[in-house]
């Protein structure tokens, strides 16, 4: 079944045209808290988060955040704000990509930020009829935090704290909009939830927080997609996703980044994993200035399971520091990683991940491959995964590589009547195919035309 | 300086690693100033210069190789350090000019800065040896560090055009500290065979840090034996810096008790066609634990080069712990790049199928072990020579004793 549910935000206009507030203090935070009618734990807890980030050292790993003048970022856009800015505004370059994309002419303007388009906050929800039968919550977490305030703070950033980091702490304090889904206990969700989320506001940070709850024996299928427009300044994406994954409970969660080329993407995603338990993360980055993204799965439950599937694509002006971390911290448990990324025209591709498993995790298996594929010699390919085994009864193989797609694969293609071009584009898809695959068919779609353009304007 | 990490890619920066500092009691001017009096002009020169870079840092406060307890004992002018084979050699203290310009050109920052230029600094123990053409039948170089008293050592090792030597150096030491730099000049066409036994003192505290330049058509084939010691860091690192230049590591390793072994092999390739493997062996008895790091990074430019890099090490106790840290760095797309790393323990029906043959589970699970080490050992007695390798086997066979017991 290829039908999805989607939350998307509303194209209805609004008249105000009050200003986002710019920077991140604490009266900034109040006032978000305020806004959103916010009981006094959520206020404190981001009270306490502010006070956290102020006090917290950037990572130190990673790309670097120099070009970042975090004073000039918008933490928080109201939904009455209207964009006031035009489609000739809109540079060529964007306006072509819609063309080749086919997005719709109503859309487009949304995307571009010239419609009247709602940001930082789903004011519009569907909820099918058939999930509430069932029991499945799904929401956006504004609606969550007054709805069902007990479920929200008993998880709510209880897998990434604020203190885990300097951009979680930030996330802590300024989040806003994102989704929360609820499954009760054996419940199988029948088609894939779906989250669109979209910046479209210069400067504007996008600070979303998505919550799942996966009872025992229950199943659900979340995709998350990203789109923003280029503009001139930094874009700040600082989201956050939490997955309890309960035991015999599977969450997969599908992600297709495409941030503007202007955008600093700074994710922090977790699952936590009870027994028998499944969470499978499938992952496409290909857009964004600098990416921070390494999703992690904690295998807490005997016979817990997580697989990571993920394409990095670093092309022209892009530093994609991306990976995948796994903790096995109960007997029994497995992990697949699959980690894949393609570098072109200058772009630095890094891979970065951690496996560990501790020393209860007896009878427990880890395999990570790492796979760079390199289009030309202007461009950088990097992987560091750390392994680190604290138990001999455990199954542990890595392996990586680094390299070109060989001439003998070019000419066979080119003798049954491609282009070189057309033979690169050809092998490049099927690099990805086993990721892109993974994906509901619209995203596997939307996928491979975002390859086919990135390496259209690259290659040919 | 040739650094561990490549930063940076046109437009873009990574951060730099922080590494967090810590002050330990150690060698300071008082020791400097005994040093500088049996000093040439230029050996005081590198240890001056190097002195005003160390005192600069803080030791190094790893968190996968701790050196919290390094108590460091009192430095003696001279340590005990046997040296045979090779025919030029002298003492560091004595270097003319032109070897500090090729010390220094030679520059690199090992596992840490702080002990490489500690080593340039304060060495009670040292040799630059030049191996000329006429050296080609040469006999092994073998440097054994022996004795109660700590050793500190920097070698400089000159390959001229077209030879072939042998270098074994061999730490015997019964001191609880151990620290070495060796710096080698390959020049164009020279192979050279180099074999490293580290069986320090169960206590000790040894710091290894190497660096090989390989100009074109040279060749480096090193084994890497660490067998002993508390806390056991070597660190070395070969440039590929000429065209078809090859770099072989090979790594072996037995820890035992609650020792720590970081070892970090990098391969940097920076010219066209160059080769390297590194390939890494370990077995880890009672608490110990290993870092195996094995690096690869391929220049811009390096056309045509190949590389790879396998590690496998073998848990035998319920208490051992082993990490791998495998990298690539590659910024050149017509090369071959790949590592792989194994972590596991020994094959429980192949115990019981030996048990059932009437060995121990001890005797038996020592058999698989010393089976796994049998290729590499045959290895080193095909490249080293003169019967090292029977030395080396009676090492290993020792060593996998004290193994067994802590299930």
């Amino acid at each position: 079944m290829n039908r999805t549910t989607t939350r998307q935000t509303s194209s209805r206009s609004l008249s105000s045209s009050r200003d986002g507030s710019r920077g991140f203090s604490e009266r900034v935070v109040r006032e978000i808290s305020e806004y959103k009618k916010e009981p006094r734990w959520m206020l404190e807890k981001r009270l306490k988060s502010l006070e956290l980030y102020q006090s917290l050292d950037d990572p130190g790993f990673g790309v670097t955040t120099d070009s970042l003048n975090i004073n000039t970022i918008v933490p928080y856009l109201r939904p009455e704000v209207q964009a006031a800015r035009n489609w000739e505004d809109v540079p060529e370059e964007i306006r072509s990509t819609f063309d080749k994309l086919g997005i719709p002419e109503a859309e487009r303007k949304a995307l571009a930020g010239v419609g009247a388009q709602y940001d930082s906050e789903i004011v519009y929800q569907s909820i099918k009829r058939e999930l509430e039968s069932i029991g499945v919550v799904f929401l956006d977490m504004e609606s969550a935090v007054r709805e069902y305030p007990e479920i929200v703070k008993r998880y709510f950033m209880r897998a990434i704290t604020p203190s885990d980091h300097k951009y979680a702490a930030l996330h802590g304090a300024f989040w806003s909009g994102g989704s929360f889904v609820y499954v009760p206990e054996g419940v199988s969700v029948p088609l894939p939830l779906q989250a669109y989320f979209r910046m479209s506001m210069e400067g504007s940070g996008q600070f979303e927080h998505t919550l799942i709850i996966a009872e025992k024996g229950s199943s659900v299928e979340f995709v998350e997609g990203c789109s923003a427009p280029r503009f001139n300044e930094i874009n700040l994406h600082v989201g956050m996703v939490e997955l309890f994954v309960r035991d015999g409970a599977r969450v997969k969660y599908s992600t297709i980044q495409n941030w503007s080329k202007n955008t600093l993407n700074l994710n922090s995603k977790r699952a936590i994993v009870g027994e028998d338990g499944t969470v499978e993360w499938v992952s496409g980055s290909l857009g964004s200035n600098k990416t921070m993204l390494y999703p992690a799965s904690l295998l807490v439950g005997e016979g817990a399971k997580s697989e990571h599937l993920a394409i990095t694509y670093a092309g022209k002006g892009q530093h994609m520091d991306t990976g995948a971390k796994v903790f096995h911290m109960a007997p029994g448990t497995s992990s697949v990683i699959d980690a894949r990324s393609i570098s072109i025209n200058g772009g630095w591709a890094f891979y970065r991940g951690k496996l560990h498993i501790a020393s209860n995790a007896k009878g427990s298996k880890a395999n990570v491959k790492c796979t760079a594929l390199m289009m030309d010699d202007n461009s950088r390919s990097d992987t560091v995964p750390v392994i680190e085994v604290k138990t001999r009864d455990a199954d542990v193989g890595h392996e990586a590589r680094i390299g070109r797609i060989s001439d003998d694969q070019i000419y066979y293609l080119t003798t049954r009547g491609l282009s070189e071009d057309q033979a690169k584009a050809l092998i490049v898809k099927g690099f990805a195919e086993p990721i892109s695959k993974e994906f509901p068919l619209e995203y596997a779609v939307e996928l491979n035309r975002l390859l086919n353009l990135e390496l259209e304007g690259a290659i040919g | 300086m040739e650094k561990a990490l490549s930063l940076s890619h046109g437009e873009f920066t990574l951060v730099e690693p922080h590494v967090s500092r810590m002050t330990l009691a150690s060698y300071g001017k008082r020791e400097l100033k005994q040093m500088l009096r049996i000093s040439s002009k230029d050996a005081g020169k590198l240890r001056s210069s190097s002195y005003l870079e160390y005192a600069g840092k803080g030791f190094p406060k790893w968190k996968r190789a701790s050196l919290d307890s390094l108590k460091l004992p009192t430095l003696d002018m001279e340590a005990f350090v046997r040296t045979e084979g090779g025919t030029d050699f002298r003492s560091m203290n004595s270097i003319t000019s032109e070897d500090l310009s090729i010390i220094n050109k030679l520059s690199f920052e090992g596992s840490d800065r702080k002990f490489v230029t500690m080593a340039d600094a304060f060495f009670n123990a040292g040799s630059v040896i030049t191996v000329g053409s006429t050296d080609r039948t040469a006999a092994p170089i073998v440097i054994t560090v022996e004795g109660d008293t700590p050793t500190i050592m920097s070698n400089l090792f000159v390959l001229d055009k077209q030879v072939e030597v042998t270098v074994v150096i061999r730490n015997k030491t019964g001191s609880v500290f151990s620290l070495m730099n060796n710096r080698f000049f390959v020049d164009e066409g020279s192979s050279l065979n180099l074999l490293f036994i580290n069986e320090a003192d169960a206590d000790a505290f040894v710091l290894s840090n190497s660096y090989c330049l390989l100009s074109a058509n040279a060749q480096l084939n090193m084994f890497d034996l660490n067998l002993s010691g508390k806390v056991v860091v070597p660190s070395h690192v070969s440039r590929l810096g000429g065209d078809s230049a090859v770099s072989n590591n090979w790594a072996l390793y037995s820890a035992a008790g609650s020792s720590v072994f970081d070892l970090s092999y990098r391969l940097r390739h920076s010219a066209r066609k160059t080769r390297g493997i590194i390939d890494g062996i370990g077995v880890l008895g009672g608490s110990a634990k290993s870092v195996f790091r094995g690096a690869i990074d391929i220049d811009k430019g390096a056309k045509g080069s190949s590389s790879s890099e396998h590690s496998d090490a073998l848990l035998v106790s319920g208490k051992a712990v082993s990490d791998a840290i495998p990298t690539l760095s590659v910024k050149e797309n017509d090369v071959e790049a790949s590592h792989a790393a194994t972590v596991g323990s020994i094959d429980q029906d192949t115990v019981y199928y030996l048990q059932n043959r009437g060995l121990t589970q001890e005797e038996a699970e020592r058999l698989i072990v010393s089976g796994k080490f049998d290729p590499l050992i045959e290895k080193i007695g095909e490249v080293i020579g003169g019967g090292i390798d029977g030395g080396v086997r009676v090492a290993i066979i020792e060593q996998l004793g004290t193994l067994s017991g802590s299930n």
